[in-house]
């Protein structure tokens, strides 16, 4: 009996252990080792630098380019199809689609993942009361001016993309989310931006590091940077014609006139960043096709005399006509047809291949330049805000110091129509894959330019609607035409008169 | 009466003087089971006398009995046969298993071994004998039409795959519906397929927290037990065993003979205007030019299957022991992957050290290699480009190497694809599982009513798998390109399980009372641990190290440890073996759970009246009502409770949001049911189970505006209710001749009941085996069509929906507005089809919206937009299996007829091909003058390639799973001078043939690793295999 006793005992001694059920978990960082000093505070930080700028060169901008006709295709492949198809369709913003989050789920998800990360920043040292310091300099103040820009820019491509959005601070109730409008969107983004570049002027040194041991940027190019964004965001805010009439443009210029004098071309990094939107747009299949064959609106603005749309019957088109070098960036392919299919809509066919930044089918290769936002950009913002403000002599001036006539040798017409004309022109094809997302189909977008049907803006996913359980909805589809969100096609490029 | 007296002596006398005359003689003979080897301890009784002996350990018996006697063999677990004695000395006799023996002693879901007239709750002992005479080397497929509600099907045609195994219905949301496996009483991690079906001696099922409830959070769905072979006779008993034969492909695929193209007079295709252009009226009736080619036979084709296994045991006076060396080599159906190769040995040991101490030990070790073979995607998937490929290319050219082509352009018309062949041939996905599974038990009787019983185990195992392509390999030039200049991945992952248990049994008789009690303690350690790491672009040709590659190099690595311990407290008492009562209490602490919720306790309460003993009725042989209720869990995986940060090379983000009260749910079953046994042969079990799974574990993801996407929850409920009929016995035993049957029908309602906060959402089923490291070589799926709803069945189908009455248009302020038409409803009608379309558009090209004919969708007004409905449920409405077995004396037939009624499957497969022009289905649209666009554009039946009900279908089915005719040559034949007990010669086969109307190649899919997602997206289809074997035993 006395054995059964000892087991008994023995096994309530053992079964009372508690320690030995506490295991770590080796694969995965948390809070308290993410942050756990001010060096790896600092990496968190530019970790979300590196997310901020990954996002605009990311994967969901290949659906923006699709919607602004930069590229055609009748793949079905994450919904390619869909964006490109003529007539337009509408979004589909439901969880059956599984491509959701690539399409309105992707940049929802990215940049309100850089706002929150932004907001850990930003709690940990104004409310918490934290200082970054390293090798005895404290560099609070650039941490902290590098969350706001980050926070500001996320929010601003918020504005540009979505009809609404959550403006969530580190002190914000989760619990009591509400959605505002785009333009308060911008508004926040303004203004987070702004108090970046306040604080950086303010830091007893500063530099914004694009990611860990990449390049860092000085006080200077910063604040050019973040001007040149307050540029971007607000003339890319409206979504019709009429909306942009309302704009400040004299803000805009005084953005862009502060903005960078150099092209923002950082270096990618090999499996860190990368210009993932060139890599899927610029792709070459074996026969000499391109997986997105260019938008005969690229061709179209190059020789007016092209066709808007592809013939239906078994006509092969030709070459286009123009003097303009950079057509050399579009390649003839003639009735190398890749993966566009018949039974799918020959108006959607193209015999042109875009090759602009075209690396060997790969982009993901260290120290090769990442057009993020380009000099160029700034010098069509200046013409079109001096366009809006009545000021043609000045918009013309500044598309004559732009490539369009510095490389294009394209001259243009001191006439509201041609200068708005020439900016579609640019803005397609200077600016096509070295603008990030969006800027192409914002700027058709504000001038009614769009075919009908398109959508002007996403909706917020319905995998987030889901979650805050409200109502689903969507935009785009040509029953929806001139309606909130969705493109009128009052002044649709097809059928513009391309004067220059 | 006098007379009465009179005539009473007279047929006394008469009677004595037949008696006198009968001839006595001596009988003899062996007694032996179904796989030939020897019985010690058969009872052997002359039926209406006490005359009778038992069988030595060699199964040999000898007794004195006269012309016309009837021999009745009796043997716990075995079916009881009579034989009456003849002519001849000598009686053989082969006792089959009998799986629902009343006496039958189950040690699965219960502390001790217990008798089956002893169980308050359904443990279902699986007959094997059927599936060791068939081709397959998986014990699953023992399951398969033999258990009620068992769904098990197979993850694909590569033997390389796991069987998918669901009992009843699941009880969970997330994560694998893979029962327990328990091997000799230790836990397991892996899978079935890696143990060898020969040397099962039998496997018990149980399928619901009312059983499962011992195994506490291990066993919410379920239990397997496998139960291995012991050495039975004195001298060795050797066994060899040789099996070949071959598997090929059930069924065509049903690919396109026409095309839509124009074609010149010459019928080629019409290029004159530069590339091959569309015909004019949209037809699917052009013939393609040239010979087509019939690819699918040159890729499926039919490959060889073979097993080798020996085998000795012995059952000496203080030892016994069984030993067995296998090589199983099955190459499916593929052309030039190579095959699943396993090689299994296993040693049972059993020692009685004394009179007090027994030791028991088993080890078995197994290693598979084999080839997996992508499924879902396209790429370089090799059932994608087979059926997408031109069919007047011949894919099996060579090129001027002599090697294959690897890849065709497209022409304009269909895609550039890869050569499937080229593919299996250069492109290698080797895996290579290594495992070795041993256990140590021993046994203390203190006395006669107390024992001890110890335990410690090892399950371990080791796992690689290195996709390799060689440096100038041609790949698919829209996917792979950084793969041409060679790559590497290699995965190494490996895991180790160590069990240890104590435990304390004391049982006892109080007069009419018995009681049987157990205390035990449960210690369990898991440690996996994965490294992977890959690379592309090589510097030399030939070279297979990782060093090589020069571009894209990446390495991850992780490790998952698991510590729990449970302590269990079990007894049952009953009285006059007619009332039993149990009850059952058990506590796990686990590393799994949350700090603040970290012990979790589980019980049983269970009765059972055996109403055939109280009735005086000869022809019941059991009549037992019985109800349990239990409750059992599923533990989290590792890292479900940790706040987690997403670390990668240029990434720092929240990821997940911790959870210190993360538990295991707590899944609540109660089975009532009833055993009715008849006549000494026949046996009628009914089960009713309704179950309730709390506090599921779902990912909840998160707003966008909170740091972290995703915390795993304890938020949603689901039950299921389960109707369940097993019919069993066998209606003929004569002398000559034996009926054996077996039938089971389950039907089970599954439905997600509560969803807490969490919204609807569409499950993502891709592979997940909580923390076992997969090497999943399958793509995600292209569709996401699976929704988890409240009030919806689990396994609901949600997608778009065709529009098939007028009525069911969405009219607003007096317009249609489905597709965004705005028309009036005068302007639709219904189509051949039973599509409704816009009636000025009918037989034209093109668009809906662009004036083409094309069926309109449902639409939903409030979001206006495509309505998404459910549009099926691939829970089937009943499920049934009928075996039998026929024995005419030394000729034994074996069959299994399995069937589904009810249930859908999604053709993704379908779907995809209709935009690739190359299903059968657009032939049929052309005959009947329907342009293609109807079909293959964007909008409507293709809808885009989401999913839409045009593509459910109906997958039940009927199977001829399993066929096997043995004839057993007794050892006598060959005389004395050759000692061979028996040879038995079999042919057989396995998915021999399948009734069903689905269109694709089989509607037992399980491309997630459960059978309840039923989507068919390029799954390599399953096979059937033929098979011819000898098997000597001597």
């Amino acid at each position: 009996m006395k054995k059964v006793i000892y087991l008994a005992l023995a096994l309530a001694v053992v079964s009372c252990t508690q320690e030995e059920f506490n295991i770590g978990n080796p694969n995965q960082a948390d809070a308290a080792r993410v942050l756990a000093n001010a060096a790896d505070f600092q990496n968190f930080n530019i970790s979300n630098h590196t997310n901020n700028f990954s996002s605009q060169i990311g994967f969901s901008g290949v659906y923006f380019r699709a919607s602004a006709d930069q590229f055609t295709t009748t793949n079905a492949f994450a919904g390619f199809w869909d964006y490109c198809d003529q007539p337009r369709r509408q979004i589909i913003n439901s969880t059956a689609n599984a491509d959701l989050a690539s399409q309105a789920g992707g940049p929802w998800n990215s940049y309100n993942s850089v706002i929150n990360n932004a907001n850990i920043v930003i709690n940990n040292i104004e409310n918490d009361g934290n200082e970054v310091i390293l090798s005895g300099t404290n560099l609070t103040d650039q941490e902290l001016a590098g969350a706001y820009f980050d926070k500001g820019i996320a929010q601003g491509y918020l504005s540009m993309i979505y009809d609404q959005g959550y403006i969530v601070d580190p002190d914000t109730d989760p619990n009591a989310l509400e959605f505002v409008t785009y333009q308060e969107m911008l508004a926040a983004a303004i203004g987070n931006i702004q108090t970046a570049i306040s604080l950086a002027n303010g830091a007893n040194s500063f530099e914004y590091t694009l990611y860990v041991s990449g390049p860092s940027y000085d006080l200077a190019t910063f604040v050019q940077l973040a001007n040149s964004y307050m540029a971007r965001f607000t003339i890319n805010n409206a979504r019709t014609n009429a909306e942009a009439q309302g704009q400040d443009y004299n803000a805009v210029l005084a953005y862009a006139n502060a903005g960078i004098t150099a092209d923002f071309y950082p270096p990618a990094q090999e499996n860190v960043i990368f210009n993932n939107l060139q890599d899927w747009s610029l792709f070459q299949l074996d026969d000499g096709a391109g997986y997105m064959p260019t938008d005969q609106k690229i061709l179209h603005l190059f020789d007016p005399t092209y066709p808007t749309e592809y013939p239906t019957d078994t006509t092969i088109l030709g070459e286009i006509t123009t003097d303009d070098p950079r057509a050399d960036n579009y390649e003839y392919v003639g009735e190398i047809f890749g993966f566009l299919r018949e039974s799918r809509g020959r108006q959607l066919f193209s015999s042109y291949r875009t090759r602009k930044f075209h690396n060997n089918n790969n982009q993901n290769v260290t120290g090769l330049p990442m057009q993020i936002f380009s000099v160029a950009e700034l010098d069509y913002i200046k013409a079109e805000a001096n366009l809006w403000l009545g000021n043609l002599g000045a918009a013309v001036a500044a598309l004559d110091a732009s490539p369009r006539m510095t490389v294009g040798m394209q001259s243009t017409t001191e006439a509201a129509a041609n200068i708005l004309n020439a900016l579609l022109y640019e803005i397609s094809i200077e600016l096509d894959l070295q603008s990030g997302m969006g800027v192409p189909w914002a700027f058709m977008r504000r001038h009614d330019m769009l075919q009908v049907g398109t959508p002007t803006m996403y909706p917020v996913p319905a995998s987030e609607l889901e979650i805050t359980r409200d109502d689903i909805y969507t935009f785009g589809g040509p029953a929806q035409a001139g309606e909130v969100g969705t493109a009128s096609g009052a002044n649709d490029w097809r059928n513009i008169n391309l004067v220059y | 009466m006098r007379l009465k007296c009179a005539v009473m002596h007279a047929l006394l006398a008469m009677y004595c003087v037949h008696f006198s005359c009968a001839q006595e003689k001596s009988i003899t003979g062996t007694v032996s089971d179904q796989s030939g080897l020897p019985l010690p301890g058969v009872s052997v009784v002359i039926v209406g006398t006490t005359t009778g002996t038992q069988t030595d350990f060699d199964g040999n018996y000898a007794l004195t009995a006269s012309v016309g006697d009837v021999l009745r063999f009796s043997y716990l677990g075995l079916r009881t046969t009579s034989r009456t004695v003849g002519a001849s000395p000598r009686i053989d006799v082969q006792l089959e298993e009998d799986a629902q023996a009343l006496g039958e002693v189950v040690v699965t879901g219960v502390a001790q071994g217990t008798s089956k007239k002893k169980l308050a709750f359904a443990v279902e002992t699986v007959p094997v004998t059927g599936v060791q005479s068939v081709p397959t080397p998986d014990p699953a497929s023992a399951l398969v039409g033999r258990v009620a509600g068992a769904q098990i099907v197979s993850g694909g045609g590569n033997p390389l795959r796991n069987q998918a195994v669901v009992f009843r219905g699941a009880s969970s949301i997330e994560g694998s519906t893979q029962p327990l496996i328990i091997v000799d009483g230790i836990i397991t991690e892996g899978f079935l397929n890696e143990f060898s079906t020969q040397d099962i001696k039998s496997i018990e099922v149980v399928k619901g927290a009312a059983a499962s409830s011992l195994y506490g959070s291990l066993a919410g769905n379920g239990v397997i037990q496998i139960i291995t072979k012991q050495g039975t006779t004195e001298k060795p008993r050797v066994t060899l065993r040789f099996e070949n034969g071959f598997s090929e492909t059930q069924e065509s695929y049903p690919l396109a003979r026409n095309h839509d193209r124009l074609l010149d007079a010459n019928g080629n295709f019409d290029v004159s205007s530069g590339s091959i252009v569309p015909d004019p009226d949209g037809l699917f009736d052009n013939p393609w030019p040239g010979q087509i080619v019939d690819n699918v036979d040159r890729f499926v084709t039919a490959q060889p299957y073979q097993q080798i296994t020996a085998s000795v045991s012995q059952r000496l006076d203080k030892v016994a022991y069984y030993t067995s060396l296998e090589r199983t080599e099955v190459a499916g159906i593929l052309n030039g992957i190579d095959p699943l190769v396993r090689t299994n040995a296993r040693l049972n040991l059993k020692i009685d050290l004394s009179d007090k101490w027994q030791l028991d030990m088993t080890n078995y070790v197994v290693r598979r290699v084999g080839q997996e073979v992508s499924q879902a995607g396209q790429g370089d998937n090799l059932i994608f480009n087979l059926l997408t490929s031109d069919p007047t290319v011949d894919l099996n050219q060579r090129d001027e190497t002599g090697g294959f082509v690897p890849f065709f352009e497209g022409n304009g018309f269909l895609n550039e694809y890869q050569n499937p062949l080229y593919v299996a041939r250069n492109q290698e996905q080797a895996l290579e599982i290594n495992r070795l599974t041993s256990a140590i038990n021993l046994k203390y009787k203190f006395n006669d009513n107390l024992t001890a019983d110890f335990q410690l185990s090892t399950d371990r195992g080791s796992q690689r798998l290195i996709t390799f392509f060689p440096k100038g390999y041609v790949s698919g030039s829209q996917f792979n390109a950084a793969q041409d200049n060679g790559f590497i991945n290699d995965l190494r992952a490996s895991r180790a399980r160590v069990n240890a248990f104590a435990q304390l049994n004391y049982n006892n008789s109080f007069e009419d009372f018995n009681l049987r009690s157990s205390l035990r303690y449960l210690h369990e350690d898991v440690k996996n641990e994965f490294t992977t790491a890959s690379g592309s672009n090589f510097l030399t040709e030939g070279v297979r190290t990782l060093q090589q590659a020069t571009e894209n190099i990446q390495i991850f690595s992780g490790e998952f440890r698991e510590k729990t311990q449970n302590v269990f407290f079990s007894a049952d008492l009953d009285y006059k073996d007619k009332i039993i009562l149990g009850a059952f209490l058990r506590g796990d602490r686990s590393s799994l759970f949350g700090e603040d919720n970290r012990d979790q306790f589980f019980y049983r309460g269970s009765f059972a009246y055996r109403l055939g003993e109280d009735l005086t009725v000869d022809w019941i042989d059991e009549l037992k009502f019985r109800a349990s209720y239990g409750t059992a869990g599923l533990r989290p995986n590792f890292g479900d409770i940790f706040e987690t940060f997403n670390v990668t090379q240029g990434s720092i983000t929240p990821l997940q949001i911790g959870n210190p009260d993360l538990q295991s749910p707590t899944i609540s079953e109660l089975e009532v049911g009833f055993d009715f046994g008849i006549l000494d042969k026949l046996l009628l079990t009914f089960n009713y189970a309704t179950s309730e799974t709390e506090d599921a574990i779902l990912t909840v993801p998160l707003s966008g505006a909170v740091p972290g996407a995703i915390q795993r929850q304890n938020v949603a409920s689901t039950e299921y209710d389960s109707y369940e009929v097993v019919f069993s016995g066998t209606p003929y035993n004569t002398d000559n001749f034996t009926w054996d049957f077996g039938v089971t029908f389950a039907a089970v309602d599954n439905q997600i009941t509560d969803l807490g906060d969490v919204a609807p959402f569409n499950r993502n089923i891709a592979v997940g085996f909580g923390d076992q490291i997969i090497a999943n070589v399958d793509e995600d799926p292209a569709v996401n069509v699976f929704r988890v709803e409240e009030g919806q069945p689990f396994g609901a189908l949600f997608g778009n929906r065709l529009v098939r009455s007028l009525d069911e248009l969405t009219v607003v302020d007096g317009l249609v507005i489905n597709e965004g038409l705005n028309l009036p409803l005068s302007d639709f009608s219904v189509n051949q089809f039973g599509h409704v379309i816009v009636t000025a558009n009918d037989g034209q090209t093109g668009l809906v919206n662009a004036g083409g004919e094309q069926a309109i969708r449902a639409w939903d007004e409030d979001t206006n937009q495509l309505a998404v409905e459910v549009m099926g449920d691939t829970n089937p409405d009943f499920i049934m299996g009928f075996r039998n077995t026929f024995t005419y004396k030394n000729l034994r037939l074996y069959t299994l007829i399995d069937m589904q009624i009810g249930g859908d499957v999604y053709n993704y497969t379908r779907q995809f091909l209709y935009f690739n022009d190359r299903h059968a289905d657009l032939d049929t649209f052309g005959a009947a003058g329907q342009p293609s666009s109807y079909a293959n554009a964007s909008s409507t039946i293709y809808n885009g390639a989401n999913p839409i009900d045009y593509f459910v279908e109906d997958a039940s089915f009927a199977k001829l799973r399993e066929v096997s005719i043995t004839y057993t040559m007794d050892g006598d034949v060959l005389g004395p001078k050759i000692p061979i007990d028996n040879i038995q010669f079999t042919l057989s086969g396995r998915n021999l043939y399948t009734w069903t109307d689905y269109t694709g190649y089989d509607p037992e899919v399980a491309l997630s690793g459960s059978p309840i997602f039923k989507l068919d997206e390029f799954s390599v289809p399953n096979f059937r295999t033929y098979a011819a074997s000898i098997q000597v035993t001597f």
